[in-house]
């Protein structure tokens, strides 16, 4: 799932969104596994929104198919969970989908650092939150926050990485797990 | 809840000690562009950028890593190219981390192509 997240954050960027909130939330009290990514990028007129999820459609103008919404769709529904599409041209765009935690189906969380890294190193000027929600806690980090502790040129230096994937893990991924 | 062991606090503590360790780095360059489509992020790119970042940090290289879309090719995902000023660019496929590696030990660091995993190439 870590890669469908990174996959449809990409979306975002390419909707020149230059703010993006991700909130996960798990929970067994209430078996389920959800993620709200909000863009605040040109959005998607109805018509637009209705055709997202179609495989054979994109707004992409080099090709006609785009796989990103149409994938996350088809595992949520897999897993008995719910598939949401809001969206207002200039507004931006809510992508909702959740899983049921004990259904068979319900992909594994994946390596969520690891998503929040690639997009840390590739998408400076953008805002990107990441919000986790469990049970008993709950966690928010944003990559701005980090940039201010640094300089331009020392973001992809492999002791910040180091730093960014273990301060994640510790933080965000153990908030998940303890849910 | 389980204690947070690092902070942002520790990360200044690290810029401070990094920063009287390292000396700016000299260099021609080189840029890599990662494909980061469905398609790419479906083969494994996320690994292979991380694997390629990490090494090269550890041979302290300086080059630019950026991103790119789908351009096409899904089926030889993750792709990577390389442009080396005054060189060809070159399209590698199927990059795997070990790929990555060798591409950041062989062609990055000492201007041998790894052939096996070229794709593609444009004259410059």
């Amino acid at each position: 799932m870590s890669h469908v997240i990174l996959d449809l954050v990409q979306n975002s960027v390419s909707a020149k969104a230059d703010k993006v909130e991700i909130k996960l939330t798990a929970s067994k009290r209430q078996d389920l596994l959800s993620v709200l990514i909000s863009d605040n990028g040109k959005g998607m007129d109805e018509e637009q929104v209705r055709k997202a999820t179609n495989p054979f459609y994109s707004t992409r103008e080099t090709r006609d198919i785009g796989l990103g919404l149409p994938f996350a769709k088809m595992m949520a529904e897999q897993a008995n969970g719910d598939f949401k599409i809001l969206s207002k041209p200039s507004k931006g765009t809510n992508v909702y989908f959740s899983f049921r935690l004990s259904h068979w189906d319900c992909p594994p969380i994946g390596d969520l650092s690891a998503t929040f890294v690639s997009l840390f190193i590739f998408h400076k000027e953008i805002l990107v939150i990441f919000k986790v929600k469990s049970d008993d806690g709950s966690f928010t980090l944003s990559n701005q926050e980090i940039y201010k502790e640094l300089s331009a040129s020392q973001i992809t230096e492999q002791w910040v990485i180091e730093w960014v994937r273990e301060y994640f893990e510790k933080n965000l991924v153990n908030t998940l797990k303890e849910g | 809840m389980s204690k947070k062991i690092n902070s942002l606090e520790d990360l200044r503590k690290l810029r401070a000690e990094k920063e009287k360790l390292t000396s700016p780095r000299e260099g021609d360059n080189i840029q890599v562009i990662v494909g980061m489509g469905t398609c790419g992020i479906a083969a494994g790119a996320r690994d292979a950028m991380l694997a390629l970042l990490d090494e090269i940090n550890k041979k302290n290289l300086k080059v630019n890593v950026t991103q790119t879309g789908c351009i096409g090719m899904c089926e030889k995902e993750p792709l990577i190219d390389v442009i080396v000023p005054g060189k060809s660019r070159i399209t590698y496929g199927n990059v795997t981390a070990d790929v990555a590696k060798n591409i950041v030990s062989q062609h990055l660091a000492n201007g041998q192509i790894v052939q096996q995993n070229v794709v593609g190439k444009i004259e410059e």
